[in-house]
This record gives structure tokens, sequence and C-alpha cells, in this order.
């Protein structure tokens, strides 16, 4: 797999979060109202930004050594956590009355993981039953 | 003396709160450790047996890590909210107000 190939996965991937993000956005502001709805959009924006900054750097491993790439790959995953806690540590002390929203708006781009996950699954020649 | 037992109930709550953030965070960095070292590994078992499929393990092993991280933020957002913002001890607090 490429370069462009695995662009080509990662803007598939972010644009199923940024429709999940609207929909859950939708759902909160049925619920809590503008407040709520923005609390996930932020929430989904969030976690958008987090799954681009660690696929660029995964990226950037792409066609190195295994080991190189593995090492890019936790730091990618170190940094993913580190600023995801630090996020959520800010919303808990600052702004709790929105966290539910957020909390709701980070996790509906985990779906979109399965949902790759899925796509991958269904995707010819992806089975790992070779023998 | 219904000071004294409002402050022992709520230094019991946030000892309880205590315990289980450390718990919450035990159990994520203990899970996630597993799993990172488990992906890491098997990822480097694959592209040392097919070195050209390397790209591509990559790129499932990035989706699968994004499925593995998500509950360990999820649950230290959790714990961050019960550090910071303990709802328990809001109720007995807005309780004991009332």
């Amino acid at each position: 797999m490429n370069e462009a190939q695995f662009a080509k996965t990662i803007a598939w991937l972010m644009r199923v979060q940024a429709i999940l993000i609207a929909v859950c956005g939708l759902v909160m502001a049925a619920l809590g109202g503008l407040a709520w709805a923005m609390a996930a959009l932020l929430g989904g924006g969030f976690g958008l930004f987090l799954t681009a900054i660690t696929a660029l750097r995964v990226g950037l491993g792409l066609n190195q050594k295994p080991k190189q790439m593995v090492r890019g790959f936790y730091r990618a995953m170190l940094i993913k956590f580190l600023l995801a806690g630090i996020g959520f540590v800010i919303v808990a002390r600052w702004f709790p009355g929105y966290f539910l929203p957020v909390l709701a708006g980070y996790s509906v781009t985990i779906m979109a993981y399965w949902l790759a996950m899925r796509k991958m699954a269904l995707m010819p020649g992806s089975t790992t039953d070779n023998e | 003396m219904e000071g004294i037992e409002l402050a022992a109930l709520l230094a019991q709550i946030q000892a309880n709160t205590v315990i289980t953030v450390g718990l919450i965070f035990a159990s994520a960095a203990l899970a996630t450790g597993l799993g990172f070292a488990l992906l890491g590994g098997k990822f480097l078992e694959g592209a040392a047996r097919q070195p050209e499929l390397a790209g591509m393990l990559q790129v499932r092993m990035f989706i699968i890590a994004g499925l593995l991280d998500a509950l360990s933020i999820i649950g230290v957002a959790f714990a961050a909210l019960l550090l910071f913002a303990n709802p328990l001890l809001g109720a007995v607090q807005a309780a004991a107000g009332a």
C-alpha cells in the first residue's frame, strides 16, 4: 500500500467521522439545544483533529523500515492519548456542564473506525487465511 | 454534629472516588499497554514475513489502534470528570444545602 492509498483510506475515514459528528450534533441539538450541539461538534472536531494528526504522523512513517514504522506509530498514539487527556481534563475542569455532549461527539468518531474495519474486511483479498 | 457527619460522608465519597479513578487508570494502562504490545509485535512479525505488505499492515494497525485507545481515552475522560467535577459529591452537597 503506497501513500496515495493510505491517504485515500484516511480521507474516507475522516469523511465518515465528519458525517457522524454532524448527525451527533443534530441529535444533541434536539436534546439540549444549540449549546449542546456546539459542544458535540467541538468534541467531534477534537476527535477528527486527533485522527488527522495521528494519521499524518503514521503516514510519514510509511515506506520506512518496520522498526521505524512501529516507533512512529507509538509516538503518534502517545501524542493522541496525551492531547485527548488534556482536552478532557479541560472540559471536566472548566466546562463540566458540557461534558456529556463533548464526550458523545468524541465517541461517535470512534464508530468510524468500526466502519473502516468493516470496509477493509469486505475488500477483496483482505482475508488473512491465505494458507 | 451534623457538620461532622456531612464531612465524614464527603470524605468517604472522595476516598471511594480516588480508588475508582486509580482503578480506571490502572485498567486503562494495562489493557492499552497489552493491546499495543500485541499489535506492534504482530505487525513486526507480519512485516518480517512479508515485507511488501508492511504498508497495508500499518494502515490496519492504525485503524485497530484507533479502536484500542478509544476506550482508554473515554475512561480517562470519565476519571477526569470524577476528579474535577464529581457529580456524586455535588448531589450530597446539594442535599446538605437543602
